[in-house]
């Protein structure tokens, strides 16, 4: 998971993810560095400051192909989507 | 893999503002991760536990296949914290989580909060080895096994003596559907409903809830339980409009939903459903149609509240 540091992600994120995860997406996640890094990368640049709680929270949405991805959080206006994240990052469920 | 996928969507019988959202988690149900025939076992398995898997982000429980989630919930059995799962099913992927809970236990440490949830520290491996370290993670050299949920033992664990300091609102029978709510000062304590609601082992968590049903009436509540009651009175209303085109609720039912929120029952499903069917006979279709018009209820205000209009569309 050490691809996961280059992201901003802390020992205590890596470990926290590792403790919440099933061995089955802990495995997915490795085998998909580069559609994770891709997907969180978007996330990232779209100016949200806590994708790292969203991917330990909806790891398993960031297997998701990365224009699918992105089309689910498009579809919003972005300043208003990005103040809704930083505020409470379950509303991902509802989106 | 298309019909497998298909096939484990109706075994979860989300309602259909889930399904639309399952999108996102839809990898979760490839076959990589869980079959169709273990994901069922596992669905009746939770079921009889009390455990539901009600949102599309919880379904990755599942990839942890059944052995493990079997003896994740006999761990939180031995030590009488079941309930931790209930209100959280995702906590079951957590694989030193319980170890969190049995060290907070062994160190009579509070572990819910006001309301009776379990803490949120508990669910967080970051913020709690902040706090205690990770001494937990070393064998416990006594554990806490609660034998027969003694009094005694349910006052260590909620450890609440003081009421909510504003003002406390005592509810008297309703009549003509209106409320009489005079204020007093609080005399109430968590532990006092306690001793009312469990004199006796409950095997199971319907028979938790037939013992509050069953209990006298005359408990307080605080003005967040009257918020509460009164949006789940409202559910009730339009869940009664759809199964049996009225939207009349009785004195029972009305004493059932305030008896279900005044003692902390966390789950707004089960009140619904407890409610509607306490001292019914009902068939087991009608019980079906009842759980599905509470969830469509549920999932309906959740999105209400949560006010998806409020984000802005892009151009």
């Amino acid at each position: 998971m050490k691809f996961l540091e280059k992201l901003n992600f802390s020992k205590d994120d890596i470990n926290e993810l590792l403790d919440n995860t099933p061995d089955k997406y802990i495995e997915a996640i490795k085998d998909n560095k580069k559609l994770v890094t891709e997907n969180l990368t978007y996330l990232k640049d779209l100016g949200v400051t806590n994708y790292q709680y969203i991917f330990l929270k909806f790891y398993d949405m960031f297997l998701m192909d990365n224009s699918n991805f992105i089309s689910v959080f498009a579809k919003y206006e972005k300043e208003d989507l990005i103040e809704k994240l930083n505020k409470n990052i379950n509303i991902v469920e509802y989106l | 893999m298309e019909n497998n996928i298909t096939a484990k969507l109706k075994a979860l019988s989300f309602s259909s503002d889930n399904v639309k959202s399952i999108n996102k988690f839809i990898s979760s149900l490839n076959d990589e991760f869980i079959s169709l025939e273990e994901m069922i076992k596992i669905i009746n398995f939770l079921g009889d536990k009390g455990i539901q898997i009600s949102k599309p982000s919880q379904i990755k429980v599942f990839a942890n296949g059944f052995d493990y989630i079997k003896s994740m919930i006999e761990n939180a059995e031995k030590i009488g914290h079941l309930d931790i799962y209930r209100q959280n099913p995702v906590f079951i992927n957590s694989k030193e989580g319980i170890k969190r809970l049995k060290y907070l236990l062994n160190i009579n440490e509070q572990i819910r909060n006001e309301k009776g949830k379990y803490l949120s520290i508990i669910f967080s491996k970051k913020a709690f080895d902040r706090k205690f370290g990770t001494a937990y993670l070393e064998e416990p050299k006594k554990d806490v096994i609660v034998q027969n949920n003694t009094l005694e033992e349910v006052k260590k664990e909620i450890k609440i003596e003081q009421p909510n300091p504003s003002p406390v609102s005592t509810l008297t029978k309703a009549t003509d559907n209106k409320m009489e709510i005079k204020k007093e000062t609080p005399t109430f304590k968590v532990v006092d409903i306690i001793s009312q609601t469990k004199e006796k082992v409950v095997d199971t968590e319907e028979e938790l809830i037939n013992q509050i049903l069953s209990s006298p009436q005359s408990i307080g509540i605080d003005d967040q339980g009257i918020e509460r009651f009164e949006v789940l009175l409202s559910n009730l209303k339009h869940v009664l409009e759809v199964v049996y085109n009225t939207s009349e609720i009785d004195e029972i039912k009305r004493d059932s939903l305030l008896k279900l929120i005044t003692n902390g029952y966390p789950d707004n499903e089960k009140i619904l459903y407890y409610t509607i069917v306490y001292n019914k006979n009902i068939t087991e279709e009608e019980k079906l149609k009842i759980k599905e018009a509470i969830k469509e209820e549920l999932s309906m205000t959740n999105i209400m509240n949560f006010d998806m209009g409020s984000i802005g569309r892009a151009a």
